[in-house]
């Protein structure tokens, strides 16, 4: 049998975890909710009241966490934003002009760029240099 | 003046604090009159302090009990409520045909 408080008192957690995951600013209207809990009536309303304030500042967390700078957009203009940069990062990937090797494709591992820069490796010999090619259509072998 | 959407619960939750402009309200409160649930009331509430027509304050009711949040219209959310609802009556009575409520 559950408890008659067991419902309260897991509001009252789950307003506090949802609280501590929301961003800064939201912070207040947390604690509002929390303290309008203790003038809820019925536990079981309280929970229900918990969940929604709950939903709310989690909305608020994911897009916090998306979007650092901006945490005031809406779960719409969020979905919006992310699909239509998936579109473009698939759309401007499919290009063949975007689909450039390397020219350190034939380097060895440990003289990329990456390591020389940060003085790791010795600068890039020349025989293992080769220029850019415009697409991606380059094989390894050469047609005969 | 930018201003947020009104959708219909918004002018719901309007509409209870234009009742008494200048007295503030609780957030269960304005849950009960309006019937909104405190997923769909938050996020009313925090666009409109977002767009400052709503201000909130911190009130402590009694001893023991933690300080509840309360809020208000502030002047300009009066102005804004008053005009968007003067703008509503107005279109409504345009909408009215005019052979209604005439005399025989």
């Amino acid at each position: 049998m559950i408890p008659v408080e067991f419902s309260r008192r897991v509001a009252i957690e789950l307003l506090r975890f949802a609280i501590w995951i929301a961003p800064h600013d939201t912070h207040e209207w947390g604690q509002g909710m929390l303290s309008e809990l203790n003038h809820v009536e019925g536990n079981w309303s309280a929970l229900l009241w918990s969940l929604g304030g709950a939903g709310v500042l989690a909305k608020h967390a994911i897009i916090a966490a998306i979007f650092p700078g901006t945490q005031r957009r809406t779960v719409s203009t969020a979905i919006a934003l992310t699909t239509r940069s998936r579109l473009r990062n698939n759309f401007v990937r499919s290009r063949p002009s975007h689909r450039r090797r390397s020219p350190y494709a034939n380097a060895p591992a440990d003289q990329r760029p990456s390591l020389v820069g940060a003085g790791l490796a010795p600068p890039i010999s020349a025989a293992h240099y080769s220029p850019p090619t415009t697409h991606c259509l380059s094989r390894a072998s050469p047609r005969p | 003046m930018k201003t947020p959407r009104l959708s219909p619960q918004t002018l719901r939750v309007l509409e209870r604090f234009i009742e008494r402009p200048t007295a503030w309200r609780y957030g269960y409160e304005l849950s009960r009159e309006t019937g909104l649930k405190s997923g769909t009331l938050y996020p009313i509430l925090m666009r409109l302090a977002k767009f400052s027509l709503l201000e909130t304050k911190w009130v402590t009711t009694e001893d023991g009990v933690p300080p509840r949040h309360t809020y208000r219209l502030t002047p300009s959310g009066v102005e804004l409520v008053r005009a968007t609802f003067a703008i509503q009556r107005s279109a409504l009575r345009a909408r009215r045909p005019a052979f209604s409520g005439g005399r025989a």
